[in-house]
């Protein structure tokens, strides 16, 4: 009725239907949702890098001690120190070569062992093939710095004081070539790393169609050939994923670097970071972080860009069960007995190790009189003023509290977090927002976890507007590990909605669902098993991490890693070590649950962020 | 691949985050030990960072004594600088006093600026050193060079510190990682400051005079730079902490032990780790450096009657026994404290041995001396 | 009571030309309306534009007296408060919930009690003789029962309006017919109105009262199924329905413009407007060569190149001249490639379409 009066002139109308249309976009839960995350999203992913950018050309209180700047005045003092100044070679550049040195030669480990193992249970009859290819997950679901702690048990002298090693105990004195540095390093981060290779390659060969290679042995090709040609060129992808991984990896590395480098001063960018940190050069670091940072992105945006020229190849499907396994042979005994030595060096011998040292008075003893539980059950110890046996400590009960907690708000806050970027990226209209939540969820993934702390302690150590400061609150550990996590949340939630469509949901509202019971009934049922494993990784990836908390971690919200970085600092190995093995415990008997609870293979996850 | 939105977020914030922050100073009223006795148990907590995990025995004496809980924890200077720095401009203060050994820093910069206030108890004013007052200190202990008594008998096998630069030690001089302990670089400073003692040390050993090589940018050669440099070069080892170090030392049936600075109280590891630790006690011209322990309290600190009543306890036999009773090697700034047998003479007859540290002198040095041990020492 | 109105309705995406320009479209109560044009033609946007699925930019559509949607005064009625139903051409059925609970869900949602709603699915369940199913779970079920469930699902909240997207595409054959004679006979029971999205003329024929033709966001015809066959409103319309496709001749085009000169001479006052004339396979009628043809008929000489048996009748591939053609016979007779024929039309059977594509008559 008064429509004709108010609509009359052309004017009016623009305007009108200028704000029915926008008033109609925000009247929809996506953009409602979309708009939320956009604005938690940046920032809890933009800013802390932005803060940490600002850090590097900012004076800090403790720098200002040194240099003599009013804090907060800009410099480019650090930049200056870090890339040519008399200290930049030790601050920077030896660590720099370094790092690239052990991520090259921890590839060069990892990856042919990785691709050898994947293809021995893959493609022959080597015995005991199932029960192999879940047992060469361990190593990666171990804390990654498990090796490092075992190497010094094992290996390390007299340089470094404290107990004797066990191989002192033998009356042998490792060089330190042998016990710190760049070997035991690489050694450990290859062993480490080497599943990550082993589950990308054997996926890439399991879903190799078997008619590509049949197509070229019926037009003549022999084995090898087809092998050179056909095969190797094909799992290409998996290759140069399995190799970015691995870097990234040790780029963002603290644990193993730390232990087993800092006795002979071997630094790489990440204990370069740290080391900087806490001697009060927040600037130095910052620029560090910032370095990492770049590196981590640029590997990556590499890789993406190698692996788009080489997606064109990747074939899906196949019948791989019309394929026949390679017949070993006579060398089918010796090959098992190889492969199931890597099990027992990978796993068995770490852990038996770590249990070994904890009842041990004097490591490698082995003599009855030489074992006691005091370390474990003691009230007090003997030369450990203060401590307490494991079992019986309230630090330890604390941290592991404090590590499940923070763990657990870490998988609520991914859980979540991958249903609505998943919601958010694929439902959304807004083409653009839709791809900047997806960038944005996915950036953590680039920046590596010792950078990503440090950005994190320069934008929430201080209030800032609203946002009160986080320091020292198991909210900023809870914060932080969420979102260097929500990658993966956010990749299972965005495939998970892309599979299940818009139509499930779309039929739910023509029978009359609302909103939120479409939600509760239809989408959160349906992505539910894609969700727990979103939410699960993070929990147990949590319980073990350790380069992400260093930093963030203080005496109130001490975690089970932290607390055994402090025992090895203190000199206290064995509490060390028995830390460690009770955060195996926790990680191998959760990991096996939530197998059991969501009946996947977990470790088919952990290759989600390549 | 960083899409345009993500720039533009980026230049959004950068004006929002850029800001700077400065707290400010704390009176001290006076002391009716009652009362604060009284209000400290209402407080009911406390929190200590302490550079000795032994933190813990003494917390243990104090909520025997008062009631009040302590939770202690052992972490060197610079996390403890860090932290309070984090938690006073944060807002969300958590440690109550802090023990501190990096004096330098606490003069220069954690004092004047707010972070911690030094209190001294009204009624320990009288008995502790005036020179002990401000910031106040709760104890001192030598920081000495050790060897090991089995491998090389009852002297100590070297008499001159020029001997730890000579190549017969080298790879065998083991001190506290300089990066990680602020008190080594001032030692480290007090050393570059004092030229001549070093000058004629070095002719005392090897009779001719010391050609000087290198001093940093801006600074004048000299027989401390020297030594360091020297030093440094000489493939020095080092660790996290005196514990490692007095166990690489000390550490029974070796050959070549080597020669380690620790502090004097990591003699009571030849009891309960059966060490073989020696005081290099007729080392020219100084056997190491006097380190003092500040005990100062943190600005908001979240218990701040128990944190003064702590203070006082620190002065107090009950409260520094456990150093300096209990075991060897400490001295309460507190005279009418009682020292330990083994501490083999008194403060007055020690401190003639050491090094005495200039806070602000070595303040000014600080950067130049790290980075000449990053240069040389860190490789 | 349920007519659909569409009144001028637009709807672009982003970035892309528009999926629907300017459509307007009345659908009668109780007709059985198929939209049916190629992919991409906005038939889908179409039909979820009306579930409410996706909002128009412009125009109105209203429902009987209810304005859903109007770009005018803002109006806009969301999906689940406009009491249609639509089949998706994937089923969408909730793996996650039983065959009952699937078909109970829209009743659940409008809150019908308990009691009613088992009475209600029990009548589904009848009426599409899918008894026995209601405790599998969709992946238990064949194709053609889960198309039932889906249909089912919607039937059961008494939908004035049932919207079908491509309902059989994902059935094979046989399921396909015996399908479309169920829908028939389906709606022909319930009598709601029915909008029905295809890109196959078979089901649009068969199963409409009638038919609207989209191309590129526009509808072409709307129409009776017969009249869209014999009437062709457009060149498009009539190369999109009828299969083999109706053979074309241009005045313009390169081959063929000799027979199509030679037909117009037939039709003198349309051969200025026309610039192609159209003749379906089937009125193409091949005699021995040299026949001499009928009166009110058109002739030419053609050679059979290919022969196409499709067990009731014979696709015959022809030459003329330089064109060719397709015919459709029952006559075993003419069967041999190479073999000259004569081909010869009534004059009746011929469309005319002008440059810009539209009918001539």
């Amino acid at each position: 009725m008064s429509d004709e009066i108010v609509y009359k002139t052309g004017g009016d109308l623009r305007l009108r239907r200028f704000w029915n249309r926008t008033s109609a976009v925000w009247a929809q839960p996506t953009v409602i949702i979309a708009a939320v995350l956009f604005i938690l999203l940046t920032y809890l992913v933009i800013a802390p890098v932005i803060a940490l950018s600002i850090n590097s050309v900012q004076v800090g209180i403790r720098d200002n001690a040194v240099i003599g700047l009013e804090p907060g005045v800009f410099t480019l003092y650090f930049l200056k120190r870090v890339f040519s100044s008399g200290v930049s070679r030790v601050l920077f550049w030896a660590p720099l070569v370094r790092t690239l040195f052990v991520a090259l030669m921890t590839a060069a480990l990892a990856l042919p062992l990785g691709a050898a193992l994947a293809w021995l249970i893959v493609r022959t009859d080597v015995p005991g093939r199932r029960w192999l290819s879940s047992a060469f997950v361990i190593p990666y679901i171990l804390p990654s710095w498990t090796f490092a702690v075992v190497w010094l048990t094992l290996f390390k002298n007299r340089r470094l004081g404290g107990l004797p090693s066990f191989a002192e105990s033998l009356g042998l004195s490792p060089p330190d070539w042998l016990a710190y540095g760049a070997v035991p390093i690489i050694l450990a981060e290859a062993l480490h790393l080497f599943p990550f290779a082993f589950l990308l390659f054997g996926n890439a060969l399991r879903s190799l169609d078997v008619q590509l290679e049949e197509s070229a042995r019926v037009l003549g090709a022999s084995g090898p050939v087809v092998a050179r040609r056909i095969v190797l060129p094909l799992l290409l992808p998996a290759l140069l994923a399995a190799l970015l991984l691995t870097f990234t990896r040790v780029l963002g590395s603290f644990g193993t670097p730390y232990i087993l480098g800092s006795p002979t001063r071997y630094t790489v960018l990440p204990t370069a970071l740290y080391s900087a940190f806490v001697t009060g050069s927040t600037g130095v670091s910052a620029v560090i972080a910032v370095v990492i940072i770049l590196i981590g992105i640029s590997l990556v945006t590499f890789d993406i860009v190698l692996v788009r020229e080489h997606r064109r190849f990747v074939t899906i499907g196949g019948r791989g069960s019309t394929r026949r396994l390679a017949k070993l042979g006579r060398a089918r005994t010796p090959t098992a007995i190889a492969v199931n030595l890597v099990f027992v060096l990978t796993t068995v011998v770490p852990l038996v190790t770590l249990s070994l040292a904890t009842v041990m008075k004097r490591p490698g003893v082995f003599a009855l009189h030489n074992l006691s539980p005091v370390y474990w059950l003691g009230a007090t110890i003997p030369a450990m003023p203060g401590q307490r046996g494991l079992l019986l400590s309230p630090d330890i009960w604390h941290a592991a509290w404090n590590s499940l907690r923070v763990a657990g708000l870490a998988a609520i806050f991914c859980g979540l977090g991958g249903l609505f970027v998943g919601y958010a990226v694929v439902r959304l209209p807004q083409a653009r927002v839709s791809r900047y939540l997806r960038q944005v969820s996915f950036l953590p993934y680039l920046v590596p976890s010792i950078a990503f702390a440090a950005a994190y302690i320069s934008l929430f150590a201080v209030p800032r507007g609203i946002v009160p400061s986080l320091y020292g609150t198991m909210i900023l550990l809870g914060l932080a590990m969420s979102v260097k996590y929500l990658p993966y949340a956010s990749r299972t939630g965005i495939s998970a909605m892309m599979q299940l469509g818009n139509e499930p949901e779309e039929a739910a509202q023509v029978c009359g669902a609302s909103w939120p019971k479409r939600m509760a009934r239809i989408v959160i049922p349906l992505l539910k098993g894609g969700l727990m494993t979103g939410a699960l990784l993070p929990f147990i990836t949590g319980m073990k991490e350790l380069s992400l908390v260093i930093m963030l971690a203080s005496p109130g919200t001490e975690l089970l890693t932290t607390q055994t970085l402090r025992f090895i600092q203190y000199g206290y190995s064995q509490l060390a070590d028995g830390t460690v093995l009770i955060i195996v415990a926790i990680v191998v008997v959760l990991t096996f649950l939530a197998e059991r609870l969501t009946g996947s293979n977990l470790a088919s996850g952990l290759e989600g962020g390549a | 691949m960083l899409h345009p939105w993500t720039l533009l977020m980026s230049v959004l914030l950068f004006s929002f985050l850029s800001a700077p922050r400065g707290p400010s100073g704390v009176a001290a009223p006076a002391l009716d030990l009652q009362a604060l006795i009284r209000d400290a148990r209402a407080e009911g907590n406390l929190v200590v960072y302490h550079p000795s995990s032994r933190i813990n025995v003494a917390g243990g004496i104090f909520e025997k004594m008062y009631g009040i809980k302590v939770r202690g924890t052992k972490m060197g200077d610079p996390e403890q600088a860090e932290r309070v720095i984090r938690e006073v401009d944060s807002g969300r203060v958590q440690v109550d006093v802090i023990h501190h050994e990096d004096g330098p820093f606490l003069e220069a910069r954690l004092i004047p600026r707010g972070y911690v206030v030094s209190w001294i108890p009204p009624d320990m004013a009288t008995v502790i050193p005036e020179r002990y007052h401000s910031p106040l200190v709760d104890k001192v202990q030598p920081r000495i060079f050790t060897y090991n008594f089995e491998t090389y008998g009852s002297a100590c096998p070297i008499s001159n510190v020029w001997e730890l630069a000579d190549p017969k030690w080298k790879g065998k001089v083991i001190l506290r990682d300089p990066a990680l302990t602020p008190a080594n670089l001032a030692f480290f400073a007090t050393v570059v400051s004092s030229p001549q003692m070093l000058d004629k040390a070095y002719r005392d050993l090897y009779g001719k005079p010391l050609e000087l090589t290198e001093a940093p940018v801006g600074r004048i050669k000299n027989a401390g730079w020297e030594f360091l440099k020297r030093l440094f070069t000489n493939d020095i080892v080092v660790m996290g902490s005196d514990e490692d170090i007095g166990d690489a030392v000390g550490a029974a049936g070796q050959k070549a032990a080597p020669i380690g600075m620790v502090t004097l109280t990591k003699l009571r590891d030849n009891k309960a780790k059966n060490l073989k630790l020696g005081t290099c006690k007729t080392l020219q011209p100084f056997m190491g450096y006097a380190l003092p322990e500040y005990v100062v309290i943190v600005k908001n600190a979240p218990h701040p009657n128990a944190a003064k009543l702590w203070v006082h306890f620190s002065l107090t036999t009950e409260g520094i026994s456990t150093w300096t009773i209990a075991d060897v090697g400490g001295f309460s700034a507190n005279p009418r404290v009682p020292t330990h047998p083994d501490n083999e003479g008194t403060w007055t007859a020690w401190e003639k041995r050491l090094l005495p540290i200039d806070n602000k002198r070595s303040m000014g040095l600080r950067q130049d001396v790290l980075d000449f041990w990053l240069k040389y020492g860190a490789k | 009571m349920a007519r659909i109105e569409l009144e001028n309705v637009g709807k672009t995406f982003a970035g892309a030309v528009a999926a629907v320009a300017d459509l307007t479209l009345s659908i009668p109560d109780g007709s059985f309306i198929t939209l049916l044009g190629p992919s991409g033609c906005g038939k889908t946007t179409t039909l979820r534009m009306i579930a409410g699925l996706e909002r128009p930019d412009r125009g109105e559509i209203r429902l009987d007296a209810r304005r859903l949607f109007s770009e005018r005064t803002g109006e806009w009625v969301p999906p689940e408060r406009r009491g249609v139903g639509l089949v998706f051409q994937s089923y969408a059925l909730w793996p996650h919930m039983t065959v009952e609970q699937n078909v109970a869900f829209g009743l659940e949602m409008k809150g019908v009690n308990r009691q009613e709603r088992r009475e209600r699915v029990r009548w589904v369940f009848e009426l599409l003789h899918i008894g026995g199913l209601e405790r599998r779970y969709p992946m238990q079920l064949s194709g053609g029962q889960q198309q039932r469930v889906a249909l089912g699902r919607m039937l059961a909240i008494s939908p004035d309006v049932l919207l079908l997207d491509e309902p059989l595409s994902n059935l094979d054959a046989k399921l396909r017919l015996e399908t479309r004679v169920e829908l028939k006979r389906l709606h022909a029971e319930l009598r709601n109105t029915v909008v029905y999205v295809t890109h196959d003329q078979l089901e649009a024929m068969t199963l409409s009262t009638e038919i609207a033709v989209m191309n590129q966001g526009r509808l072409l015809q709307l129409a009776p199924p017969m009249q869209i066959y014999q009437q062709p409103a457009t060149q498009f319309v009539a190369e999109f329905v009828g299969h083999p496709p109706i053979n074309l001749f241009g005045v313009e085009e390169r081959r063929g413009a000799e027979i199509a000169r030679s037909i117009l001479t037939f039709f003198p006052q349309l051969a200025a407007r026309s610039r192609v004339v159209g003749v379906r396979p089937e009125a193409m009628v091949l005699l021995p060569a040299g026949t001499v043809p009928p009166a009110r008929s058109w002739s030419h000489a053609a050679i059979v190149e290919t022969v196409l048996p499709t067990g009731s009748e014979w696709i015959i591939g022809l030459r003329l001249g330089d064109a060719s053609a397709f015919a459709l016979t029952v006559d075993e007779k003419v069967r041999e490639p190479r073999q000259p024929i004569t081909l010869v039309v009534d004059l009746k059977h011929f469309h005319f379409f002008d440059g810009e594509g539209n009918r001539v008559d």
